[in-house]
């Protein structure tokens, strides 16, 4: 059953061969093709080899100890920069915030313009 | 794992751990008066240096002044929905509008006199200094250039 199922196969590939050897294109093509695949194989080289050359520089300095610290340093600067900024925002939200609340407890007016708001 | 990617990592959470460090740090004091049971009373004994017994005696001033406020809310409130009917059935203006209009007005000065005895026994209760800033500021937010046309 099985060898005729190979010899089977083994035909049909032959023939498709065959009728692929006989298949001819016909179709133009588009213009400039040849030069849009170098482009375009050049266009992934060039990408590929600048992630490299990226990646080997980063573990080219952080081979150094001295830089991994002042990589490590400005990053905490960053945080604490940041968190200070943001900490300021904060503190000043919540001030005005309860300047208002307590305004509103005190004067009717600015009281019913906050319910109607 | 490899040393770069540690490295890139332990950068991160330093990064991470020095913004909230500062972040909480800074905003203790802030977060303590929202904690509080009446954060608008916390923040104006710590607005205005007050001590715990001035400001006891200031919670005291505020938590009797409240009702009277709360019914010069509803008062204010019954009159500029009066006014609004009357304007909204008229087609002209009437003697209905206008009488309407000056007892919102009267209110208004029975509201603002009742706002300033309040803030002067408020002003006398801390500090002569920070007395004087109490009464400029709440000056500025309820007395304002404009008249008022703005705030409310």
């Amino acid at each position: 059953m099985n060898s005729e199922r190979s010899n089977e196969s083994d035909f049909s590939d032959a023939r498709l061969s065959a009728l692929l050897k006989t298949w001819m294109v016909d179709a133009p093509v588009p213009p400039r093709f040849q030069q849009n695949v170098w482009r375009r194989i050049e266009s992934q080289e060039t990408r590929g080899s600048w992630l490299n050359e990226l990646r080997q520089l980063f573990e080219r300095h952080l081979a150094r100890p001295v830089l991994v610290g002042s990589y490590l340093l400005l990053l905490l600067g960053v945080g604490l920069g940041t968190g200070y900024v943001q900490a300021r925002q904060a503190n000043s939200h919540l001030r005005d915030t309860l300047q208002s609340r307590y305004m509103q407890s005190v004067d009717p007016y600015q009281r019913v313009a906050a319910y109607h708001r | 794992m490899n040393r770069p990617l540690i490295i890139l990592l332990l950068g991160i959470l330093i990064a991470v751990a020095g913004f909230w460090g500062i972040y909480y740090s800074r905003t203790a004091d802030t977060r303590a008066l929202l904690a509080s049971d009446i954060p608008e009373l916390a923040w104006l004994k710590h607005e205005f240096n007050l001590s715990d017994a001035e400001f006891k005696r200031i919670s005291e001033l505020h938590e009797s002044y409240l009702p009277r406020c709360a019914d010069m809310c509803r008062r204010i409130a019954e009159k500029n929905s009066e006014i609004g009917k009357a304007i909204v059935a008229s087609e002209r203006l009437t003697s209905e509008i206008e009488t309407k209009l000056r007892e919102a007005a009267e209110l208004r000065a029975e509201c603002q006199a009742a706002m300033l005895k309040h803030f002067f026994e408020v002003s006398q209760t801390m500090p002569a200094e920070q007395g004087r800033r109490y009464l400029e500021w709440v000056q500025e937010k309820t007395f304002p250039p404009d008249h008022g046309l703005m705030a409310h």
